[in-house]
């Protein structure tokens, strides 16, 4: 594509040349009057004619974001410019989940130097893998008598990972299992957290003697400590099904929007105490993540929870029992909507191998006030979810008598009390039949 | 894209139009309503279809600046001005002239960008000289017109001969036509 001529361009000329022709045939001053200026304007616009055909790169400061997170997204000339280009207009099209600055992503910029820089504040807005449009861009020649469309450089990808607010825990969970990890077990050791003085035995290290007690009590006194321990953390994502609106990390959430962050959070959180965390998300065969722990962990969670999908082939309760096996002393948080039978019945599974399983319930609260009128009926749909809503809470009902707490989801804190009640039935002493 | 899609798109278009956008198109509302109104107060009467086709056309140059609508509606003032003002040069062909230079070059400005477009203040630095320099033609050309009318110069053929040769020159050139390179 050449530099090709604008309407104005086509304007002053045809006007020009007509009305000169005009005032020279038939003698009329004042057809030159308002004929000459135009053709003045033809004329210094073709003069000015660019001759070269500028080449745009395309760059993003970062292309991983959190969610709500902004980025630079930069348009660069590469090259020396054409002196006889004016300006570069670059327009970028809206692509879903992406906010930017200027609001409609289109931006004038006059060539300065022989250089011109373009920059749109891009802000994502959903987690996901999405690709940024290529922008549509024109340089003009000045008094806009020249045009050309410039080629942009290729599609942007922007990864946006789901985590944003921090979530917080008691520091408790029900069966702590591994040798190292910063959750205080049940059972006496080496450790950092006091559990109280107790009277010298034979193999106490020297270095626990609380020579401050001895002396008083004029006995050898150790300090006792609780041990360390870490467990594994299972977080089971039920990508099934989608309910409710999403909006973005500024609106309403559907449930897999909910889910994802909720899972994004809990397993940030286990990671940072030492624990091991593994995911399993329902509608991939290959897209879970092995138990695993430190900040690299995190990232390769976060990865798979880039790519959570309705879409992908969902397996069955028989099915995720059997490619998920789980350790039977495992803490195991379900994020899901809690509708379909396949999840409630790997829960019940889940519980029957000896699993502390929690519920997180990802329902949206207006599930019920949702509705498409173009395909619902306005009448029945609110009636069909308060039904199927009704049968939902006498299934939570079985869950919890099996054991299973379902809390919703409220961010920081949700899971404070289920764990304090969990960790408790946990330590009380068992009677074995 | 259905209609009502359209109408929405415009009117979000419109509530996003940028400064420089609105500004620039109150420019072609403002010169074109001159270019309208100076010849109707003219001594002669306006053609009838430059009052009727006229705002028409100047409302179509304000929505649609990149389109043949400019073109039409500078095309009708000036015909309407040649069909009947008297051959003389006044101070009203000047105002006409200018006013229409600058529909010309603010919608030749407006093409360029998109309504909503964010715009740098420095965007018409390097029209400032041209524009200035073609306003000021006008009434330079309207003072040596009327100068050499007064004078009662004889015309000769010699004289439009060159003066329409040299109007086919600055044509020729402004076209983009050249004897010397010819791009592919």
């Amino acid at each position: 594509m050449t530099w090709r001529p604008t309407h104005a361009q086509v304007r002053a000329v045809t006007l020009a040349a007509a009305l000169l022709v005009v005032a020279v045939l038939a003698r009329r001053p004042d057809a030159a009057v308002i004929g000459l200026p135009l053709a003045f304007v033809a004329v210094w616009g073709r003069y000015f004619r660019p001759r070269e055909r500028p080449e745009v790169s395309s760059e993003l400061d970062s292309d991983v974001l959190f969610e709500g997170q902004a980025t630079t997204y930069r348009l660069q000339v590469s090259g020396t410019l054409d002196p006889d280009i004016d300006m570069v207009v670059a327009a970028l099209p809206r692509t879903p989940w992406f906010r930017y600055d200027p609001m409609q992503a289109a931006i004038a910029e006059p060539v300065a130097d022989g250089t011109v820089s373009l920059e749109v504040g891009v802000r994502s807005e959903r987690w996901g893998l999405r690709q940024l449009e290529r922008p549509n861009v024109i340089a003009t020649s000045v008094l806009g008598a020249y045009r050309v469309q410039v080629q942009s450089g290729a599609t942007l990808t922007v990864r946006t990972l789901p985590l944003r607010e921090g979530f917080e825990a008691v520091d408790s969970v029900p069966r702590p299992a591994g040798l190292v990890g910063l959750h205080r077990s049940r059972r006496p050791g080496e450790g950092t957290e006091l559990a109280g003085m107790r009277p010298f035995r034979t193999g106490d290290r020297l270095r626990r003697i609380n020579w401050s007690v001895s002396a008083r009590t004029r006995e050898l006194h150790v300090t006792s400590t609780w041990s360390d321990r870490d467990t594994e953390v299972v977080i089971l994502l039920d990508t099934g099904i989608e309910v409710g609106i999403s909006e973005g990390i500024d609106g309403r959430s559907s449930s897999l929007d909910t889910a994802v962050r909720a899972a994004a959070s809990i397993a940030e959180h286990y990671l940072r105490h030492g624990d091991r965390v593994r995911l399993v998300d329902t509608g991939s065969v290959v897209r879970g993540v092995r138990a695993g722990s430190g900040r690299a962990h995190l990232r390769r969670i976060l990865d798979v929870l880039v790519h959570a999908d309705r879409k992908g082939r969902q397996q069955d309760e028989a099915q995720l029992a059997r490619r998920h096996r789980v350790r039977p002393d495992s803490l195991v948080l379900v994020l899901s909507p809690l509708l379909r039978q396949s999840i409630l019945g790997y829960i019940v599974t889940l519980v029957h191998s000896g699993c502390t399983v929690i519920a997180v319930d990802t329902l949206p609260t207006d599930v019920a006030d949702v509705i498409d009128l173009e395909q619902h009926d306005a009448t029945a749909w609110p009636l069909a979810w308060r039904l199927r809503l009704l049968e939902r809470r006498a299934e939570l009902d079985r869950l919890g008598d099996l054991g299973v707490p379902t809390v919703p989801w409220r961010g920081a804190g949700t899971l404070d009390e289920v764990l304090r009640d969990a960790a408790r039935v946990a330590a009380a002493p068992r009677i074995r039949s | 894209m259905t209609v009502a899609e359209r109408i929405t798109r415009w009117i979000a278009q419109i509530h996003a139009s940028s400064q420089a956008a609105l500004a620039v198109r109150l420019v072609i509302a403002l010169a074109g309503a001159i270019a309208l109104v100076v010849p109707g107060v003219q001594d002669w009467d306006q053609v009838d279809v430059v009052v009727l086709v006229g705002p028409a056309l100047l409302i179509a140059c304000v929505v649609l600046p990149d389109s043949l609508a400019s073109l039409m509606f500078m095309a009708v003032v000036a015909g309407g001005w040649l069909f009947r003002a008297p051959s003389g040069v006044s101070w009203g062909v000047v105002v006409t002239g200018i006013a229409l230079l600058a529909v010309h070059l603010a919608s030749a400005f407006a093409a360029q960008i998109p309504s909503y477009a964010q715009v740098s203040r420095r965007a018409l630095q390097r029209w400032l000289l041209p524009a200035m320099i073609a306003a000021l033609l006008a009434p330079v050309v309207a003072v040596a017109a009327a100068l050499v009318r007064n004078a009662e110069v004889p015309g000769s053929l010699l004289v439009t001969v060159a003066a329409l040769a040299a109007a086919t020159a600055a044509v020729w050139f402004a076209s983009g036509q050249s004897a010397v390179d010819r791009e592919s």
